[in-house]
């Protein structure tokens, strides 16, 4: 059984292989999609902790910077009103007349000793600084010297102002409250310039140590201050003042300020941190459990279809029974009903040798008591001539003598009864032939599988149709000598008869059915030959598919063919079907001479 | 004696000898026979002779019976025509109504005196004598009514599409309006009707009425039926056409047409309803039907006592005139 090879669709693997291959990539892409915007959210978060991180910084930098600023330009202020206060107090009667001295104290040849360099830096040599330190001991000679210097102390006592220098027009250091600077130049520093140019310089500086009025003081931020110094009531410059005020203080305070800024934005930056964490890890547990409520989902939903597709399997698995064995059913009954219209058929025929048979034997059994007065009578003169040596006797008939010329004529001639009775006994044996070839069409009483002589079945076949099919219909037979085969006679028989009832049926009353039989190598060919309306090429295709039929409903049952091919291939072998329409059919059955069944 | 003269000829038509031969025997003594093995050979003798009776097998080689006495009919319209066969397939009877209007249908294997029986009615009816007394026509009113009897609104609607919705129309839809339409039969000329109405059996009615008033053409237009009871509305009841639903308009039209010129024709033609004389109904059948008249008549007399107080009354009286025998 070469047909129940066909794979079966195993719905619920198939269904399991399917769905897992395609919700492990689901799952995978939602974790990574997951992990993706997590990371995403760090990423957000880390920028945002930066981005106010750099602003803290920056607004305390700047804080800080202002605040130095601030600190600077109010110094600078201070100083110039002080310098103001000192010029004012001093320069007239003290400084104005001392500047005008020692002025005139050569200096122009140190200023135009040249500067060397000096750790990148142009220095003045040792000869130029003792030069200037020669003009310095000079200036220390003038006699009003120790009286300013004196002034000078007293002014400046308890203030913050720890240093003031005294420059002359040529950018000598004609007073220092330092006195061993006193003579220096300062000719290329630009305070000094700035303040020639009548603008104030204020520079913040870090002295580790620093020679103040109260002496020497350390680590002290100190501001120096190069003022321009104005005759008074004038504007003309005469001179310029250099003074160190003391903010170390202020700075503290700016210093501490800037620290308590710096940990407050540490601590908001922790705090942000500590939050962005906080979110992050909260971020992430909701994905996860977005992702395992999917998953989860997922797995339901698996489980569902898979209880779905496990009920269908199982329903399409007993609907594939319940057809396959309705179809056998189906199978069963279509045989049953060729049968029956091939009974039917034969019975019909059957009825024309009973026919005249039946009315023969009536009439000779009506008409034999017609001859029993003639036996009577040849048994009387048979009597009468035994008696007698004589060869001749006298009968006096005159009493019956009209109804014997009657009954004369009435009597059937012997020959005509023998003719009737010869015709009834065609009868009979036509009868027993039918019957003979009804018993070998079905073979119900033979083994199912049984060397066989194709031709016979054939010819039995084509005896039986031709009681069913359409009397228009000629039938022609073309056999060649063929081996015996082994099959099942029945089922062969049962595929001519459907290729033959097919053939009739497609010739609406009249035209030729030609069985031609032969050997084709090792296998036997039979060719059912039509002149009918041929089969549509769109058909062709389904002509061996159960239940497919161009018939009008209650003509056919769509099987015929179907079951004709399965038996051929039961047997090994194959149907053929060639066909153009308006012309006819061609149906070849090939059956293997050497089968293993 | 002379009698080969006055002898009827009869023809037999049929594939085997074997039947040709017996048929002769049977038939030979009293009428002159002659045989033909197909339907070809029967027409070509019948272009040059003239016959009686013709007998003939449905299922032969190349022409039907049924399509050689259809051309019979034509060429020797008042020869009877008797079917002879073993074959019962409801196409070939339905052939053999409409095609060959055949007398009689003969099953084989025959019974010799009831072929001897038919063949001598038949002779007797060609002869124009017959053996049988020639019914009386009903007293025959012009405009012949046509009468339907069917419960299926598709067939009422087509027959009043085909008729027109006129007063030449009578419609019965159940038995016992059946019965009332029949009681004045002389006013019919075609019956139109189903086999069944309602769950009723109304073909005994037909063969009655066939028997009383053979001059009524019948089409039968029926929902199912075997080949028993086709070949009985033959023999018994003398159906001029068969349909099965559902039928087209057109088919059933013609056949209306048809069958109110056959009944003209049989009106006008001496002796031409008497071509149509039909065998007795089965004693059984006319028992059960005279059960449903009264079980149907009590039923709508009590249904409707008030309008139709004489109901009853003119059934039993319609019957008994119908069923006088």
């Amino acid at each position: 059984m070469s047909k129940s090879n066909v794979k079966q669709f195993k719905l619920v693997n198939y269904f399991s292989i399917a769905s897992v291959g395609m919700f492990l990539p689901l799952v995978i892409a939602l974790y990574y999609f997951v992990t993706q915007q997590s990371s995403f959210f760090s990423q957000v978060q880390n920028q945002q902790i930066r981005v106010v991180s750099s602003l803290q910084n920056s607004f305390a930098q700047q804080q800080e910077e202002i605040s130095r600023r601030d600190l600077l330009s109010i110094h600078e202020s201070g100083n110039v009103n002080l310098t103001r206060l000192f010029a004012n107090s001093l320069w007239d009667d003290y400084m104005a007349p001392f500047v005008a001295e020692v002025t005139k104290i050569p200096a122009d040849h140190c200023i135009a000793m040249k500067d060397v360099e000096r750790d990148g830096k142009m220095k003045a040599p040792p000869a130029k600084k003792a030069c200037f330190n020669e003009v310095g001991a000079q200036i220390q000679k003038n006699p009003k010297f120790e009286e300013i210097n004196k002034k000078v102390f007293d002014s400046m006592r308890k203030s913050t102002v720890f240093k003031v220098k005294v420059f002359d027009l040529r950018g000598i250091t004609v007073y220092s409250s330092q006195h061993s600077q006193i003579g220096d130049s300062k000719i290329n520093n630009k305070g000094w310039q700035s303040a020639m140019k009548g603008i104030p310089a204020s520079e913040l500086t870090h002295r580790d140590t620093f020679s103040a009025f109260e002496g020497v003081v350390e680590n002290r931020d100190v501001i120096s201050s190069y003022l321009p110094v104005y005759q008074p009531g004038t504007d003309e410059l005469v001179g310029a003042f250099e003074v160190y005020s003391d903010v170390t203080r202020f700075l503290s305070q700016i210093k501490e300020t800037a620290q308590d800024i710096q940990t407050i934005a540490g601590d908001n930056l922790q705090k942000v941190e500590n939050d962005a964490a906080a979110n992050q890890s909260k971020v992430e547990s909701s994905l996860t459990f977005m992702l395992m409520v999917i998953i989860a989902l997922l797995l339901i939903l698996f489980m569902a279809l898979y209880l779905i597709i496990f009920r269908a399997d199982r329903i399409i698995k007993t609907q594939t029974e319940e057809r396959a064995k309705s179809h056998g059913q189906l199978a069963q009954s279509e045989k049953m009903a060729s049968l029956g219209q091939m009974v039917a058929g034969v019975a019909h025929q059957l009825n024309t040798p009973i026919a005249f048979s039946h009315s023969n034997i009536t009439m000779v059994k009506d008409s034999i008591r017609d001859y029993a007065p003639v036996t009577k009578l040849y048994t009387r003169l048979a009597e009468y001539l035994s008696r007698t040596d004589k060869d001749h006797v006298t009968l006096t008939m005159s009493k019956n003598k009209h109804q014997l010329i009657e009954r004369a004529n009435n009597l059937p001639e012997v020959v005509m009864v023998e003719e009737m009775l010869n015709d009834a006994l065609k009868g009979l044996e036509q009868m027993g032939e039918l019957v003979d070839n009804l018993q070998d069409f079905t073979r119900l009483d033979r083994a199912k599988i049984d060397k066989f002589d194709i031709n016979k079945g054939i010819k039995n076949v084509v005896y039986m149709a031709k009681s069913v099919i359409p009397t228009g219909i000629t039938v022609t037979e073309t056999y060649s000598e063929l081996p015996e085969i082994t099959c099942n006679p029945s089922q062969i028989n049962q595929i001519f008869f459907n290729l033959i009832n097919n053939a009739a049926q497609s010739m609406d009353g009249g035209g030729t059915i030609a069985i031609k039989s032969q050997q084709a190598g090792k296998n036997i060919e039979i060719k059912v030959e039509d002149t009918g309306t041929g089969i549509k090429e769109a058909d062709l295709p389904h002509i061996f598919e159960m239940y497919y039929t161009t018939k009008p409903v209650g003509e056919g049952t769509g099987m015929g063919l179907g079951i004709a091919l399965s038996i051929a291939q039961e047997h090994g072998g194959n149907i053929r079907v060639d066909s153009t329409v308006g012309v006819g059919t061609t149906v070849t059955v090939i059956l293997p001479i050497d089968q293993s069944i | 004696m002379n009698t080969t003269i006055s002898k009827a000829r009869i023809l037999c038509v049929d594939d085997d000898p074997g039947i040709l031969r017996a048929l002769t025997w049977v038939l030979n003594k009293e009428y002159q026979v002659s045989t033909a093995d197909s339907g070809e050979a029967a027409l070509k003798i019948l272009q040059d002779q003239n016959f009686d009776v013709i007998i003939s097998d449905q299922r032969m080689p190349g022409m039907m019976g049924a399509d050689m006495l259809e051309k019979v009919r034509q060429i020797r319209p008042h020869a009877i025509r008797i079917l002879l066969t073993g074959y019962s397939d409801i196409e070939y009877i339905l052939d053999s109504i409409n095609k060959g209007e055949i007398f009689r249908f003969i099953k084989k294997p025959w019974k010799i005196p009831e072929l001897k029986r038919i063949v001598g009615e038949a002779v007797g009816i060609a002869a124009g004598s017959g053996n049988a007394a020639e019914p009386k026509l009903v007293n025959r009113i012009d405009d012949p009514k046509i009468l339907l009897i069917d419960d299926d609104q598709e067939v009422i609607n087509m027959v009043k599409d085909i008729i027109g919705n006129n007063d030449n129309l009578l419609i019965a839809t159940n038995f016992s309006e059946a019965i009332t339409a029949l009681d004045t039969p002389e006013k019919i000329g075609v019956l139109i009707s189903d086999l069944n109405v309602n769950g009723v059996d109304v073909s005994r009615l037909l063969k009655i009425l066939k028997s009383k008033a053979p001059e009524i053409a019948t089409v039968v237009v029926s929902s199912r039926s075997d080949s028993r009871d086709v070949i009985k509305l033959i023999n018994q009841g003398q159906i001029y056409r068969f349909t099965f639903k559902p039928t087209k308009r057109g088919a059933l039209k013609l056949m209306i047409y048809s069958a109110l010129e056959k009944h003209t024709r049989m009106i006008q033609e001496p002796g031409g309803s008497h071509r149509h004389k039909v065998e007795k109904l089965d004693k059984s059948d006319f028992e059960t039907l005279m059960v449903d008249v009264k079980k149907h008549a009590t039923k709508n007399g009590m249904e409707d006592i008030p309008e139709n107080a004489g109901m009853f009354k003119r059934f039993s009286s319609g019957f008994n005139r119908l069923f006088d025998w």
